[in-house]
């Protein structure tokens, strides 16, 4: 027993009634996950490979909102859309493209929450060499 | 306000203002595009941008009707050459317009149809005749109209559109279709409820794993394309973002120009299916999905673990 360990993270998963199809929770949530077709399952609701990147999208959403703020300023509004280009047949697992949307920001700051996103994500940097990620910042100068 | 021409994005080059049409009057071309069907809007501007040239997008843009299509895109060197003919020329922009500002689609069917036959520098005139007039632009009478009407393209004039190298618009056909059903993205660009269809109608419905992409969303309340931002926020909402291929298609060929050009001004190449949805449906052995979910490719692999045996 350590008593500076702590469990940060539990997840329960479960079969269901439809086969390749399964079940997961935890403290509040409630999730379905599905195995591919290719595999058996029905392939209608996440895959575990979009509930990685799932995990991703909602560091950076959290990130990009708060970081750099001074108090008292506003929390951002983002909006992230992001996707896994992996060739044909390809073993890897692919390269991911996040299209972050960041109100209230200039280009210089969306890159700067890029780098202290990059450097701080835990889950980011498990995973980088594996899967790269690509960032496209979309910020008001650059649009509209 | 518009960068240097070093830096002008996609947008800036084919999408021009009725400020910018003005100050390019001289030095361009313009064509009066006429929709398939008139327009119900009754028209209240009396006559066109001067020296303006009318041209039907079905009548003088298309080849006769085939069994590529409802608007068979037309062979592009007899097409260029009738152009050059009739005085438009290669190194001069060319600006497309409606008399209508919702007739998006119809416009960016001259658009495409231009670009096929090779011309570089063609623009799409934002908003139409009324954004000319709101800009202060005059009118006269329209005195000559264009038709050039040619044969239809050779498939093979259509297959190497899409080959790897070329810079301008790319068509495919059907048995391409095939193949970007399983592994790319095909946008539906007619309107929602014919994306559906009807359990009761047969040979309706969508193209399989096609994702719904009705082109009236990409104009706002004034005829104008959405802003920037909002476009990328469309596109990649229906996974038409990225390197995969990614076609569009519609009842005839308008609608889906529209999400060809409209992709193009963010950067991004769609294909235009060029026999469009009615060869699909109207060929029994060719498959159909029905409702307002898109269904994914069973090709597609979104596990984590390689299939065994690989």
């Amino acid at each position: 027993m350590d008593e500076h360990v702590s469990i940060v993270s539990t997840v329960h998963g479960r079969m269901t009634d439809v086969r390749g199809r399964y079940n997961l929770t935890g403290p509040g949530f409630e999730l379905l996950s599905d195995g591919s077709v290719r595999s058996g399952g029905p392939g209608e609701a996440a895959s575990s490979l979009d509930l990685l990147v799932a995990s991703l999208v909602s560091c950076a959403l959290n990130a990009f909102r708060q970081d750099f703020l001074h108090e008292g300023e506003p929390d951002r509004t983002v909006e992230i859309f992001a996707r896994v280009e992996r060739r044909v047949e390809g073993d890897y697992l692919g390269t991911l493209i996040m299209e972050c949307f960041i109100d209230s920001v200039d280009h210089v700051t969306a890159d700067e929450l890029v780098k202290e996103y990059k450097a701080r994500c835990r889950i980011y940097n498990a995973l980088k060499d594996s899967l790269p990620v690509v960032f496209i910042p979309h910020t008001s100068d650059a649009f509209d | 306000m518009r960068s240097t021409d070093q830096v002008r994005s996609p947008r800036e080059r084919m999408l021009i203002s009725g400020e910018e049409a003005r100050l390019l009057r001289r030095d361009s071309t313009f064509f009066e595009v006429t929709p398939r069907f008139s327009s119900a809007v009754p028209d209240s501007i009396d006559g066109s941008i001067p020296g303006a040239v009318r041209t039907g997008v079905e009548s003088d843009l298309s080849a006769p009707l085939t069994e590529l299509g409802v608007m068979p895109l037309p062979a592009r060197s007899p097409l260029r050459r009738r152009m050059l003919a009739a005085g438009v020329r290669a190194d001069r922009p060319v600006v497309v317009f409606t008399r209508d500002s919702f007739e998006f689609s119809t416009v960016c069917r001259a658009w495409f149809v231009l670009r096929w036959a090779g011309f570089e520098d063609v623009r799409v005139l934002d908003g139409g005749l009324p954004a000319w007039v709101r800009a202060g632009g005059t009118t006269t009478p329209i005195r000559c109209s264009f038709s050039a009407r040619v044969e239809a393209a050779e498939a093979s004039e259509v297959l190497r559109s899409a080959r790897p190298s070329t810079s301008g618009v790319v068509a495919v056909l059907t048995a391409r279709m095939h193949e970007v059903a399983r592994f790319g993205t095909l946008l539906d660009a007619r309107p929602v409820s014919s994306y559906q269809g009807a359990l009761d109608s047969p040979r309706t419905g969508h193209l399989p794993h096609a994702v719904s992409a009705p082109w009236r969303e990409l104009i706002d309340d004034r005829g104008l394309l959405i802003r920037p931002s909002a476009l990328r926020k469309w596109f990649l909402a229906r996974r038409a973002i990225g390197r995969q291929q990614v076609v569009a298609y519609c009842g005839g060929g308008s609608g889906s120009a529209a999400v060809v050009f409209a992709a193009a001004t963010l950067g991004q190449r769609v294909a235009l299916y060029a026999e469009s949805w009615a060869a699909w449906a109207a060929d029994p052995a060719l498959p159909l999905e029905l409702g307002a979910t898109p269904s994914l490719s069973d090709e597609l692999d979104p596990d984590c673990a390689v299939p065994p045996g690989r």
